[in-house]
């Protein structure tokens, strides 16, 4: 308790005018763990979209004889996650399966944003009959197994990127849809919806100006963690066979990294890498989804 | 003032010496309560009036030990019944000898526990009666607030009662273990006029009766007026005035009560009287303006208002911190120069005022 | 109070707005109805300020958002410039919203948190105006924020949340005044305001109103703040009106019995009334099942037979612009008061 009451203040300046009472003020951090997520994040997103034009080696180039490390090398300065079986290099494969992992990640969160958020905030804002049905189609969406509809979507279809980014995306859309549709009602509320009103702003109007920047915050907060849990999710199809057909993704590199009892064995950092990056942008994802979360909230209640 | 404790032989029931109560913030220290001294008696009535942000919550809630922050900063002295209590735990206080009632009796009451568990478990923690004399106990307590059909209420869960319903259960449950100390923490704020008057009129009854020693909290002037013996007025963590009701409203010295006082509606006045605002903003209590907490919104402010900070006087049981006291000749004198100048040392316009 | 009547009404062109019969009623299920606000009638002659003052659960707040639309009611007429606004197709009643404008209790909840406060009090010309007088209306968003008391920059720049209460009100107010309303509904606007704070914002608001020549319907459960604004007051209680009349009247000679008891309760200084010290006894009944009669009836002090069977009508007491709605009012001629 060796506090020093009256400690030197930095101002002292007195102010008669009615300028902000300085408590509104205080700005709540973000913290050093959120933007190291961030720099992690920028970078794998980085090197995935510069992939071909990186120094980095072929993915798909055996490295066989020729002074070359050579199959299930472990990690060295030429190969910083060594090869595996078949002597690929783990660290450009790595790299680029975050290409397809990214881009399903991505594509099925802003399908799960632009088609649950529109629909929960219409239902959400309109009420009704509407409400209703949309909310039992939510519902409906949420209680299918979700790995049951993978499997039979991608056995119907096809192995494309596309399908399976889609498939995903139908996933998100439920669990979006219901906040967009739960934090729009908890808006609606509030007067300054019905002081737009009392202006003649339209329905439209205040749909995109006066609810949509406030819905967005916790819709984007729980986008980063369905990224999270889309790149998991193809990851689990993958070990079943069933992610992106003939290419990269961190999923297939997991699943032939950890294929067999030998091979985890032998050429562990074949199974290790693309297992470590994709955790380092899970928990990314998912710890920087939490601190925008909690940052917002805080500042929805500092008055 | 802690000296004035002119020929008492038994310690006063709560004797409070500069207090401090302050919140580590990211800035520095939130100056919540600023060096507060005031003895209380057994049986009587402190009314202790602010703004929000003057710290009047702040000082009960930390007398009481009720601030569970670990940003929290405690000095001086609090003495309840000779007693050093600050920095000490006063959990062993509440119920027999502390207690307090709150201004939202929806959130201080537990939603999924009915009303007589509510109501019992003090009363069998403190008492030590058993069930079934808990219960009985609990009756006598609800009809003594005035609730009627009271053993059917004991069934009752809170979202069943009206607000003035629930604040006499909340004080049913403030009384139940007999407390000698009752802080009413805005009791009335969140309750209709007709209920206010009720609960107000309740709580004198019920003070009396038992003798007990209340600090009724309250922002409302009119509120604290025939329903303490003495007013203690805070503005920014500090004393401003401290007085017997009475005198307070008869001849009140404090620039920033005066004001308090003109910036109500009254009803007396006839409709469209305009108002007298207090220009400005409430004080940064983190780092609060160097002189007078008041200075930069008060029309008396001199040169010296901003320099150095008065202290509360002590030469009578009227006190005030303030150098140019409204209705003395120095008072007088200060507001002159500010309307003849049209300004006040902190830069404050001033209008002359019209003649009345 | 059960009042119902008309006797308070001005001749039909005299009045701004002009509400007739109003009945607001909610379905809580199970063929359930809250009759929040039952037969309701008042109007307001332009430049006037109406309080409209009651205890919680009497329908002033529901009474409001009527007028307004929002909802619309279930029954009765709001007349305004000659339109009936309950009438009105949902196109015609947009294009009348910028005529009367509303003011809430709350001042965070009633500003945007992720809006900067120069788009919130613009958003009513942005609404209207088309792109080309941009410059214009510019202008008058800016002379308007500076009207009101606060700095152009810091609202170009600063969100609602950065402001303290009372600035908040001022936001609103600049907000409403924008768009040029005739009508201004004020919803408890300093309710959640300091006292200091609130002497401002009720002289800002005198002061506006005197500039832009508005016309107020001032809500609030705070008499002497009521009394202080307006010109003619409504006593309601449980979805009725029980007097209505010039404020300094109602407050000096209060006729109706529930009027008595709520300015008795007042805790103000220099309040007389406070020295009959009369308890309002009893609960509010639920609006669920309103007591026939006089609805007041149940608590009311001077209770006979008549009134729990007959609805009382508005009347003149006497005085010079003074109704009451109670078989047995308090007159002045009749100094008899049964205590």
């Amino acid at each position: 308790m060796s506090i020093d009451w009256d400690e030197p203040e930095t101002s002292t300046a007195m102010s008669a005018d009615d300028s902000v009472p300085s408590e509104h003020i205080a700005k709540k951090k973000l913290g050093w763990a959120f933007w190291l997520c961030i720099g992690w994040l920028v970078t794998i997103v980085l090197l995935a979209v510069f992939a071909p034009v990186l120094p980095i080696k072929d993915p798909r180039k055996n490295f066989l004889g020729s002074g070359a490390a050579g199959p299930s090398s472990p990690p060295s300065w030429a190969h910083p996650f060594g090869t595996d079986e078949d002597a690929l290099d783990m660290f450009s494969r790595t790299i680029w399966g975050a290409r397809v992992s990214l881009t399903v990640g991505f594509v099925a969160i802003a399908l799960g944003m632009v088609i649950g958020g529109g629909l929960g905030m219409i239902a959400g804002f309109v009420r009704g009959w509407f409400d209703k049905i949309i909310s039992f189609i939510f519902l409906a969406l949420l209680s299918f197994p979700a790995l049951i509809l993978a499997i039979l979507l991608t056995a119907l279809l096809n192995r494309s990127l596309t399908v399976i980014a889609v498939v995903l995306g139908i996933l998100g859309i439920a669990p979006v849809g219901r906040l967009a549709r739960a934090a729009t009602m908890q808006f609606a509320e509030r007067e300054f919806v019905m002081a737009s009103r009392t202006i003649g702003a339209t329905n439209f109007r205040i749909l995109t100006r006066e609810l949509l920047p406030n819905v967005l915050i916790p819709m984007s907060a729980l986008a980063l963690l369905g990224m999270a849990i889309a790149i998991v999710a193809e990851g689990a199809l993958a070990f079943l066979g069933l992610s992106v057909e003939q290419s990269i993704t961190w999923g297939n590199l997991i699943g032939r990294g950890a294929s067999g009892r030998r091979t985890l064995e032998d050429t562990p950092w074949a199974a290790f890498a693309p297992i470590g990056v994709l955790f380092l942008t899970v928990l990314s994802l998912n710890l920087a989804g939490d601190k925008l979360r909690d940052f917002f909230d805080v500042k929805e209640l500092s008055l | 003032m802690s000296d004035s404790a002119e020929d008492t032989v038994a310690p006063p029931l709560l004797e409070v010496t500069d207090y401090r109560v302050g919140f580590r913030t990211e800035r520095g220290l939130a100056k919540a309560v600023d060096g507060i001294s005031f003895t209380l008696e057994q049986g009587k009535t402190l009314g202790i009036v602010g703004e929000s942000g003057s710290g009047k919550s702040v000082l009960n809630r930390s007398i009481m030990g009720l601030v569970a922050s670990s940003r929290q900063v405690e000095q001086g002295s609090v003495k309840y019944k000779g007693q050093e209590i600050v920095n000490n735990d006063r959990q062993n206080f509440w119920g027999k000898d502390m207690s307090m009632i709150f201004q939202d009796p929806m959130t201080s009451l537990n939603p999924v526990m009915r009303i007589g568990k509510q109501i019992t478990e003090p009363i069998r923690k403190h008492l030590g009666l058993d069930k079934k004399a808990a219960i009985e106990r609990a009756v006598e307590l609800l009809t003594s607030v005035g609730i009627p059909e009271p053993a059917k209420r004991i069934d009752q869960y809170p979202h069943e009662l009206s607000g003035g319903m629930r604040q006499r259960v909340m004080i049913a449950i403030a009384l139940s273990a007999e407390p000698d100390f009752l802080v009413a923490d805005e009791p009335t704020t969140a309750l209709d006029v007709t209920v206010q008057k009720y609960i107000l009129d309740l709580l004198n009854d019920l003070q009396a009766e038992r003798h007990m020693a209340m600090t009724l909290i309250t922002h409302d002037l009119g509120v604290a007026r025939g329903r303490t013996d003495d007013i203690m007025v805070m503005y920014g963590g500090r004393v401003m005035e401290y007085a017997p009701t009475d005198t307070l409203f008869s001849e009140m010295r404090h620039p920033y009560t005066e004001a308090l006082m003109s910036s109500i509606p009254r009803l007396s006045y006839p409709k469209h009287t305009r108002l007298e605002p207090i220009p400005g903003t409430p004080p940064d209590i983190v780092s609060p303006p160097p002189g007078c907490r008041f200075a930069p919104r008060c029309k008396y402010a001199q040169p010296e208002c901003i320099e150095s900070s008065p202290e509360l006087s002590s030469w009578s049981n009227h006190r005030w911190a303030c150098f140019f006291p409204v209705g003395t000749d120095q008072g007088n004198a200060a507001l002159e120069r500010n309307e003849a100048a049209g300004v006040t040392a902190v830069g404050l316009p001033v209008r002359k005022r019209e003649a009345v | 109070m059960a009042g119902s009547g008309k006797a308070h009404l001005r001749a039909e062109g005299e009045a701004l707005l002009r509400v007739d019969n109003l009945v607001v009623e909610f379905p809580v299920g199970k063929g359930r109805v809250v009759h929040a606000v039952t037969d309701v009638s008042f109007d307001i002659i332009e430049g006037e300020t109406l309080g409209l003052v009651g205890e919680s659960g009497c329908g002033k707040s529901t009474t409001a958002k009527a007028v307004i639309q929002l909802p619309r009611p279930t029954g009765g007429s709001v007349v305004f410039e000659g339109k009936d606004l309950a009438q009105l197709k949902g196109e015609e009643l947009r294009r009348m919203r910028p005529e009367i404008q509303m003011i809430f209790q709350d001042p965070i909840s009633s500003l945007n948190p992720r809006r900067r406060v120069f788009d919130i009090v613009s958003e009513g010309v942005s609404v209207w105006s088309g792109k080309g007088d941009a410059g214009f209306a510019t202008d008058r968003v800016a002379r308007i924020i500076e009207e009101v008391g606060l700095d152009v920059e810091t609202a170009r720049e600063k969100r609602a949340h950065e402001y303290s209460g009372g600035q908040c009100q001022r936001i609103s107010v600049a907000r409403a005044l924008v768009l040029d309303p005739k009508i201004i509904v004020c919803d408890e606007p300093v309710s959640a305001l300091d006292v200091s704070v609130q002497a401002q914002v009720l002289n800002l608001l005198e002061d506006m109103k005197d500039r832009y020549g508005l016309t107020l319907l001032f809500i609030s459960h705070d008499l002497s703040v009521v009394k202080n604004v307006s010109d003619r007051i409504a006593v309601m209680y449980l979805g009725k009106l029980c007097e209505v009349g010039d404020s300094d009247e109602i407050f000096a000679d209060p006729a109706h019995p529930y009027t008595r008891l709520l300015l008795s309760a007042i805790p103000d200084a220099d309040n007389e009334l406070n020295m009959e010290a009369q308890t309002l006894e009893g609960e509010l009944p639920s609006p669920i099942t309103p007591p026939p009669g006089c609805r007041f009836h149940t608590r009311c002090p001077k209770v006979q037979d008549v009134c729990r069977s007959e609805e009382p009508q508005m009347a003149s007491t006497g005085g010079a612009d003074h109704f009451v709605a109670c078989h047995f009012p308090d007159l002045v001629e009749s100094a008899v008061t049964v205590s």
